[in-house]
């Protein structure tokens, strides 16, 4: 129900009005449905803003009494460069130079459902980071507290003015809007134990730069009303389009079991329409970027299949892609419940992959996040990090592990192997701790640490303990945490019990060992083969001792078979640890007869050696020969050979050659 | 005078210089060897004992790739830095070799002499180099107008006002044609007042830019339609090149060395084409002059008496007068002039 449709709707009269009745994939609710909203809305064009009312159905799910409430104003992030968001503007793109460029949000009025107006005590707080100016947290004082088990219902009227698109929301251009933290949305109360709180508390962060959100599940039914003309997709399933007598139209949709609900309208967008088994896709795209329609398409049902198959099943009956336009760039790759926004697409190449990623990025959202609900500001590792390992695993699957990411002429690179080597690359991959929270990355590196960097040690994970106990960990974890909270404590019980019960102790008790260096440790993992030797084994010479304990010295090294009298070599197998990260390794040691000795070192000391003294020589040595630590920031030298192959050595010199000749040649053009 | 003749003239007359050529490829080619050599000994010294490296032999590999750079890189970065200032440097050292290349062209006849060369090289140098950076300027300019002025015109000189990326593809559809036109026309130019420089020896770059602009405009389709000969001839060179590399692969050592050849064979030819270039100008140079202005066929014939037997010249230069606008009469006084040439050309150089 939505009370206020007739305020807004009281002044038109409806001319047509089509009923989108769609069945309910399922009965029940899937989510504990804590904050419900009604809300309609109407965007002004050429004012920017948008008026809404707003009704919030909230239950105290706490056995607390609640006597506040927090909001999230997300648009007064962009209200001015005095905002915690917005302080350090150079981390966006450039600040809007005219008046309409600001986006702000104000909350008119808010009453109790007993009509109490609660708007007098309303204040902004700062419990992030003490910012006094900014004005992105709003506490509202109630008149009458909320028991516990008890539903609340708040009337609020709202006006939000959206900005231009610094990052994520806004309007860009003439007419495109993509509409997120649009409207007053209330924290979530954690209660004493939940997500390690120690007693009851709001969790209602400002908005910080590179983090996301973190919101309670509910149901949204939103009326939207925007100029005839426009195409309107939202979260959620339409349920009826209405045209108006005053030019506009209404498009009611409702979202059920979401955290979050976003819109976006445009008159440039053309419509194309696909399905996955029971969800409806729907993709929104600029005209000049319709070349990539397929590959929108096709990426977001591999996704759908993928995940289904691997993780579980996704619930929603819609799936909408936002394409948006070059000037909309900044709204590019995000995520929201059932909707999100791809890569600006125009195509340059087939192999050029990067619409693809990104929508396989963002679709995979919808489990890590919009699903398994975690906190995108404390622990953006358990979205962000989990979510680049699918979108690693399903772009290798589908487009090959080595040209997934880009595969044009000669030049190939795989989604996974680009992951890998940001994190690898970096000038300091020792900078903060994938479990750091988003604002306390000061010194950058938090997209590689929290993105990558998980991403890579998940995969690690994956071939450490095989990839069906890794699905089988993924399963069990999002089975029992979907419609949740978890923390990353969470996960790595469910990583721990599932290894347990598949391995036995295999790994240790437990992977905490592992879980301690990569989420919570800075450690770097580096393991080489420093050398190999082989020597022939001779006799002894030197000063023995005879039977009658009489010392004689004995060197024969100037008889002419000394040395073929010599029958095994002496080799050493010489290892290192150059890291501080300590993983149990695997080395893989052949000798010239073509004979192979698989070893295990534990990794735990500086070095370690393996001694052969037997007929055939040490031939190459190799640790970790099937690459399972992928973690390791050099594979090159995982491994050493007796007999190297100098062909590539001989075919890279020789294209330097002629690369370099044809640079020099290119002189010409300029005389 | 017929475009085609003067192109195969160009390239008959760089197969005379075979010995420039050649040296001036083997510059090239050891000055990729400095950039090569020591590439592969650092790539031999740091990874070439690892088991890894051999992914490398069937394809690029990303990850081997990335993780020698990462770990390596420091080494690298000494080469790349080499190559940063090589490609000025041996930029410098065409600007003045080419005053010997445009010399050995103009004095075809008299066959390939290394000191001629080298004081041609020395004393063209400051005016080639003035005009090495007026063509720069001319070129930057006609870039400078053509994409600034769609920035200006189209986005109101601010990309935020982009509105799709099909502004991109659709002004490139339309500049980059137009700017490949401009580019190689004033690069052709600059081949033009080169021959003029050497053969008029004049100073004053501007006035002889000028004079060779005049000309190519006014001869436009035959100076033009052989220097696009050319371009074809380069991109035929790379076609076959791309064509061939995927077939030979580079797998095995044989396949490596069959590959090296070929690259060679492309660099080798690369220089030709440039070559032929000049020596195409230098020859449609003459044939313009020689219309122009018949008086210089007896400049040339003087020139040619003082060591090389005595032409017909008078009777080119009677016809040169009575048909001196029509086309057709020009290539009829190419072709005398080719049988002049001819004579020449067998006309042993036994004075010198
Ligand atoms: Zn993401």
């Amino acid at each position: 129900m939505i009370r206020y449709a007739l305020i807004v709707g009281c002044f038109f009269i409806t001319s047509i009005s089509i009923s989108y009745a769609q069945k309910a994939k399922w009965d029940r609710a899937l989510s504990p449905r804590i904050a419900n909203y009604d809300i309609s809305v109407t965007l002004d064009t050429a004012a920017k803003t948008l008026t809404g009312k707003e009704l919030l159905t909230w239950r105290n799910d706490s056995p607390d009494e609640i006597e506040e409430l927090r909001f999230h104003l997300y648009l007064n992030a962009y209200k001015n460069t005095e905002s915690t968001f917005l302080k350090n503007g150079s981390r966006f793109g450039r600040l809007p130079d005219d008046e309409l460029g600001w986006g702000w949000m104000d909350v008119v009025k808010i009453e109790d459902e007993d009509g109490n107006d609660l708007t007098p005590g309303m204040e902004f707080i700062h419990p992030t980071d003490g910012n006094k100016e900014d004005q992105t947290v709003l506490r509202v004082p109630l008149r009458k507290a909320i028991d516990p088990g008890e539903t609340a219902e708040f009337n609020i009227d709202f006006i939000s003015k959206l900005p231009r698109i610094i990052a994520r929301t806004g309007f860009e251009g003439e007419h495109y809007y993509f509409v997120v933290q649009w409207f007053p949305k209330v924290g979530v109360y954690e209660e004493k134990g939940e997500r390690g709180a120690e007693e009851g508390r709001w969790n209602c962060h400002q908005f910080i730069p590179y983090t996301e959100f973190y919101a309670d599940f509910g149901v949204y039914n939103v009326e939207i009303t925007v100029p005839q003309g426009y195409v309107v997709g939202a979260s959620g399933v339409l349920q009826e389009e209405q045209k108006n007598m005053n030019g506009t139209k209404t498009v009611s949709y409702r979202a059920e079991d979401v955290i979050d609900f976003a819109w976006t309208a445009s008159p440039d967008f053309e419509e194309k329409k696909d399905k996955w088994k029971d969800v409806d896709i729907r993709l929104l795209i600029q005209p000049e970027h319709k070349g990539s329609t397929e590959k929108y398409l096709q990426s977001t049902k591999n996704a759908l299949e993928y995940m289904d198959k691997y993780v579980g099943e996704y619930p929603y009956t819609t799936f909408t892609i936002v394409d948006p336009p070059i000037y909309g760039i900044g709204s590019s790759g995000m995520e929201y419940p059932t909707l999100i926004t791809g890569l600006p697409a125009f195509t340059i190449h087939e192999g050029v992959r990067q619409v693809e990623m990104v929508t396989i990025h963002e679709f995979v959202h919808q489990y890590f996040m919009q699903m398994v609900a975690s906190n995108e500001q404390e622990e953006v590792w358990l979205d962000e990090g989990f979510t680049t390992y699918y979108e690693n695993r399903i772009a290798d699957h589908y487009y090959g592990e080595k040209s997934s990411e880009v595969d044009v002429g000669g030049y190939k690179r795989g989604d996974g192997e680009v992951s890998r080597l940001n994190y690898t690359g970096m000038s300091n991959p020792r900078v903060a701790a994938c479990a750091t929270p988003g604002w306390d990355f000061k010194i950058g590196g938090e997209r590689t640490i929290m993105y990558h960097k998980t991403g890579l040690w998940l995969k690690t994970l994956e071939r450490m303990v095989g990839i069906e106990t890794l699905d089988k960990i993924m399963q069990t974890y999002f089975e029992r945490w979907k419609f949740k909270h978890p923390t990353g404590t969470d996960f790595i019980d469910v990583a721990n019990e599932v290894v347990k019960r598949e391995h036995g102790d295999k790994f240790g008790g437990d992977l905490n060992w592992f879980f301690d260096q990569v989420v919570y440790g800075t450690q770097v993992c580096d393991y080489k083969v420093r050398s190999i030797s082989n020597r022939k084994q001779t006799d002894p010479i030197g000063m023995f001792e005879n039977a009658n304990g009489k010392k004689r010295w004995r060197d024969r090294r100037d008889e002419e078979d000394y040395a073929d009298k010599a029958a095994d070599y002496r080799s050493r197998v010489l290892l290192e640890r150059v890291g501080d990260m300590i993983v149990p390794l695997e080395v893989f040691v052949r000798f010239d007869n073509g004979e192979e000795v698989l070893e295990t070192w534990d990794g735990e000391s500086r070095n370690h050696e393996f001694v052969y003294e037997r007929p055939e020589k040490v031939v190459s040595a190799h640790i970790d020969p099937e690459q399972k630590i992928l973690m390791d920031i050099d594979l090159n030298n995982n491994s050493l050979t007796k007999e190297p192959d100098d062909e590539p050595i001989l075919k890279w010199a020789s294209k330097v050659l002629f690369w370099m000749q044809n640079a020099l040649q290119s002189t010409f053009f300029f005389f | 005078m017929n475009p085609i003749i003067v192109f195969f003239k160009g390239i008959s007359h760089t197969f005379r210089l075979f010995l420039m050529w050649l040296l001036l490829f083997l510059l090239i080619f050891v000055l990729g060897l400095t950039v090569a050599v020591p590439f592969a000994g650092v790539m031999e010294e740091s990874i070439g004992n690892s088991l890894e490296i051999s992914k490398l032999l069937p394809a690029y590999d990303h990850t081997v790739w990335t993780d020698f750079m990462n770990a390596h890189g420091d080494k690298i970065s000494g080469l790349t830095s080499q190559v940063r200032w090589m490609i000025p440097v041996f930029l410098l050292a065409y600007i003045f070799l080419s005053g010997g290349i445009v010399k050995s062209f103009a004095t075809i006849h008299e066959g390939f002499s290394h000191q001629r060369f080298m004081a041609a090289c020395t004393k063209y140098f400051w005016r080639f180099f003035r005009l090495f950076a007026w063509l720069m300027l001319f070129q930057g300019i006609v870039a400078a107008l053509l994409y600034g002025g769609a920035y200006f015109i189209g986005l109101g000189g601010d990309f935020g006002n982009l509105r799709s990326e099909s502004f991109f593809s659709n002004t490139g559809k339309i500049l980059l044609p137009i700017h490949l036109f401009l580019a190689t026309f004033i690069a052709m130019v600059g081949d033009y007042t080169k021959v003029r420089m050497v053969k008029e020896d004049t100073w004053f770059v501007l006035r002889e830019f000028g004079r060779s602009l005049g000309m190519c405009l006014r001869y436009f389709f035959r100076t033009y339609f052989v220097y696009l000969l050319d371009i074809a001839l380069l991109v035929g060179v790379y076609a076959l090149y791309l064509f061939l590399a995927p077939k030979i692969g580079m797998t095995g050592k044989a396949a490596i060395l069959i590959m090296l050849i070929v690259q060679t064979l492309v660099m080798f030819f690369r220089l030709g084409t440039r070559l032929f270039a000049i020596g195409s100008a230098s020859v449609m140079y003459d044939g313009i002059q020689r219309k122009e202005n018949p008086q210089i066929v007896e400049e040339i014939s003087e020139e040619e008496r003082a060591g090389i037997t005595p032409v017909p010249a008078p009777i080119v230069a009677k016809e040169e007068q009575e048909s001196a606008d029509l086309d057709d009469e020009f290539d009829e006084e190419d072709q005398q002039y080719n049988e002049r040439e001819h004579i020449v050309d067998w006309t042993p150089y036994q004075d010198e």
